[in-house]
């Protein structure tokens, strides 16, 4: 029985050794851990756009390939840009992030305001949509636009090593709507006998795209950016009798 | 040989065969190549004013050769290149009674939405009467005589004048023009 017991072992062993071999198999091509310390920390870039009622300033590269500090640590990317209104009415600002190449979408927390008014903050993958109207900016006037980004505390920095996250700034002018502006006003600035401009647009001009619901220019291309046809947008003043 | 033993033969050999043929398949060599992070996504037509939702003129009791100029500018933020081009809604009623200009060019002053303050002419993109202005994009005028790239903005003055006609009695009732539209419609090239 001896021997019986020595063949058992042995034929038990080299059995053993074959199904561990083949376990193994699916996972010889996985690299090996710890070479993510090399990379360069997670970074944000944002590229602002112009605006049909905000004069942006700058436009382009805002902030460029910006380091985030690890999670939980103070400070962060930062963008300022400066908005002048260029219309003729007291607007409210809107604006919205979006994805060039989405590489933290789950990781960062965003922050914006101008004007008095938070226009976002929270994860950066809702400031995608458009904010709702905040900030109160005069014709004529300047505000800035501040931008903070972080990494969301507790986040595994290595996980996110190496990634750039491009952004594309886009803002919009709202009219801001108070009892006073509703009513109808003296002329000003205008020749003896010529009406207020957009006074008769206030009451129900010919302009069906100009709805109150949607920010901005309300002409149907303009927010949210809609076509009839593909790759086809337009922008029309208000109604002119 | 008794049962038990063989088998544990056929075990052993059974165990030997699976471990060469594992250490058979680390024994190749082999070699991949990839290509990653594959997307697609269409660019983007869009185009913006700075009228915030007010008309640029809403006229009454004009004269004979009176003439109104107002100004707004105009801002392409697509991401493709685009042609665009100026119509009117087809809403125009007596349009021979009043004539209108377009100059584009640049220079307006912030805020000043519909005045012309700063406007420098930079050349005429219509002269004729509301009536003959185009109602379509086919034959709207080139708002620019080029296609515009991301983040142009072209500044426009418009010129309203009523027509003088001395006709006996023309004029005893208003001749109202009815409320119409302007569009900017750009198309990617």
């Amino acid at each position: 029985m001896g021997g019986t017991q020595q063949l058992a072992r042995l034929a038990g062993g080299l059995a053993g050794l074959g199904l561990a071999i083949a376990a193994a198999a699916p996972f010889s091509g996985v690299p090996p851990q710890g070479v993510s310390g090399a990379l360069a920390p997670a970074q944000v870039e944002v590229r602002a756009l112009a605006s049909g009622e905000l004069l942006v300033d700058p436009v382009g590269v805002v902030l460029e390939a910006a380091p985030f500090p690890a999670a939980g640590q103070p400070g962060g990317p930062f963008a300022a840009v400066k908005l002048t209104n260029i219309t003729g009415s007291t607007l409210r600002i809107t604006m919205r992030l979006t994805a060039l190449s989405p590489a933290l979408d789950d990781a960062v927390m965003v922050r914006a305001s101008a004007a008095g008014g938070v226009l976002a903050d929270g994860p950066l993958r809702d400031a995608g949509e458009w904010s709702q109207p905040a900030g109160v900016i005069a014709s004529g006037e300047a505000t800035t636009l501040r931008i903070r980004f972080k990494l969301k505390a507790g986040l595994n920095n290595d996980a996110y090593r190496g990634r750039l996250d491009v952004r594309q700034l886009e803002l919009k002018g709202v009219p801001l709507v108070t009892p006073e502006a509703s009513e109808p006003s003296a002329p000003e600035g205008t020749t003896p006998g010529a009406a207020v401009p957009g006074t008769e647009a206030e009451a129900g001009g010919a302009d069906a795209t100009k709805s109150g619901a949607a920010p901005g220019n309300a002409s149907a291309a303009v927010y949210p950016p809609v076509a009839s046809t593909p790759n086809v947008t337009t922008t029309t003043p208000g109604g002119n009798p | 040989m008794p049962r038990t033993r063989k088998l544990l033969l056929t075990t052993l050999v059974v165990g030997a065969t699976s471990a060469v043929a594992g250490l058979g398949v680390f024994a190749a060599f082999t070699a991949t190549t990839d290509n990653t992070g594959n997307s697609i996504a269409s660019g983007t037509v869009t185009i913006s004013d700075n009228d915030a939702s007010t008309a640029l003129y809403a006229l009454t009791n004009m004269g004979p050769g009176s003439t109104t100029q107002r100004c707004m500018k105009v801002t392409y933020t697509g991401s493709l290149p685009s042609t665009v081009k100026l119509y009117k809604s087809n809403t125009v009623t007596n349009g021979t009674a009043f004539n209108l200009q377009i100059e584009r060019g640049s220079g307006l002053a912030a805020g000043g939405f519909p005045a012309c303050t700063g406007f420098v002419s930079a050349g005429t993109v219509f002269t004729g009467t509301l009536g003959a202005f185009p109602t379509t994009y086919a034959a709207g005028p080139d708002a620019r005589g080029s296609a515009w790239a991301q983040n142009d903005a072209v500044d426009y003055r418009f010129t309203i004048t009523v027509v003088d006609d001395p006709t006996p009695n023309a004029h005893a009732a208003v001749v109202s023009s009815a409320a119409h539209s302007f569009t900017w419609e750009a198309r990617n090239n």
